[in-house]
């Protein structure tokens, strides 16, 4: 089975940390092969490159600091959902996409 | 702005190749008992590319699989025929819209984010008893309008970007005002066009639509979909964007919220390994 994988983003991650996928730029070509480990060179290079976010593994990376992973999960929960406040059906989903990210009703 | 003409939208349509033999194949055996099993696996077999792919996938690591098989007639025989048929149609479908010239189009989250739909959609339509794996190609064919106005209107599809990230709308208000036509018009169009079986056409052309529930049971279930499979962010789209979503077709899911966790978890586990299609 598959390690579970992280979300991150490039602000989050720190040398060390595993890719658990390919990375890509904006044109879809690809900058760093699934399973490169991250260094600080490495994370610099991403920056430059505008690189946003990233997935890492989550065992065998460095342990992932949790309250920044909430945050992580808060700010992008507010920025998929930012247009739904009108919408009823919408906010269900909100509700339960927060439950499950966070374990708490948003 | 210039409005694209619908009837210029159809001539591009018609002019564009067949979809592969594989996928066609697999969209007319949707719902029929009598498919040639042993015919279909070997024109899989015959496309060198398409068999490779295809048993890259089987072997990824979500399928468990003992050892690795090496055969597409072994794979079916391990994983079932319907389920190999939609992994070989996913990676001709990629295939066949990889790279589009002179546009800054990204196919990559296009896709990722239609697999994330197929997927979602396979694992909702499990816990209701409906077929799964025809769900999976309906959430896989759900946006396809969106790479026919890409492909074949790339200068104009730049503007719908430009207008998206211009006002931070929804992508189908952007196709909307800049071109006067959106993905799930032109969708119906090429589905129509390529004539996938009736429930998929629907899912297509109403995935958007505020009253989706009294279209039918399929495109409810891709209009749900798509939603979930935005709000997991699985595209990986920085601007990714929950839509509205109609509530008589949720409610028609009949889902409790333990359900519905666990609809997010499935899905999520599925995707990483469906996704090993994409290229490199």
């Amino acid at each position: 089975m598959t390690s579970s994988y992280q979300p991150l983003s490039l602000s989050q991650a720190v040398p060390g940390m595993v890719l658990s996928e390919d990375l890509h730029d904006a044109q879809g070509n690809i900058l760093l092969p699934y399973g490169s480990t991250l260094t600080d060179a490495i994370l610099r290079s991403l920056q430059r490159r505008g690189v946003k976010m990233l997935s890492v593994v989550a065992d065998a990376s460095p342990v992932i600091d949790q309250a920044a992973q909430r945050d992580y999960h808060r700010a992008r929960l507010a920025r998929l959902f930012r247009k739904c406040n009108d919408d009823q059906g919408c906010r269900v989903l909100r509700n339960l996409m927060t439950q499950y990210r966070l374990g708490e009703k948003s | 702005m210039s409005t694209l003409a619908l009837e210029l939208v159809l001539r591009k349509i018609h002019d564009l190749p067949s979809l592969p033999i594989v996928v066609m194949e697999l969209l007319g055996s949707i719902g029929k008992e009598d498919v040639n099993i042993e015919e279909l696996s070997e024109k899989i077999s015959r496309d060198q590319a398409l068999t490779a792919k295809t048993l890259r996938l089987a072997n990824s690591s979500f399928y468990g699989m003992q050892r690795k098989v090496t055969t597409i007639n072994e794979a079916i025989a391990i994983l079932g025929f319907h389920c190999i048929y939609n992994l070989a149609a996913t990676a001709s479908l990629v295939g066949s819209f990889t790279k589009i010239e002179h546009s800054n189009f990204n196919l990559r989250p296009f896709w990722r984010h239609s697999i994330a739909t197929a997927v979602c959609a396979r694992v909702l339509a499990s816990q209701l008893r409906i077929d799964a794996e025809h769900a999976y190609t309906a959430g896989l064919l759900h946006d396809i309008g969106r790479v026919v106005l890409a492909t074949q209107f790339p200068q104009d599809y730049e503007a719908v970007m430009d207008f998206r990230a211009t006002h931070d709308s929804r992508l189908i208000e952007a196709e909307n005002a800049v071109l006067g036509i959106d993905h799930a018009a032109v969708g119906q169009a090429l589905a129509v066009h390529w004539k996938f079986p009736e429930s998929i056409q629907q899912a297509v052309a109403f995935h958007h639509s505020a009253e989706v529930h009294q279209i039918g049971s399929m495109a409810s279930l891709i209009h749900i979909a798509d939603a979930i499979a935005h709000a997991l962010d699985l595209s990986m789209d920085e601007d990714d964007l929950v839509p509205p979503i109609c509530l008589g077709a949720w409610n028609r899911l009949k889902l409790d919220q333990n359900a519905f966790l666990q609809v997010f978890q499935e899905a999520e586990q599925q995707f990483k390994g469906a996704c090993q299609v994409l290229p490199a």
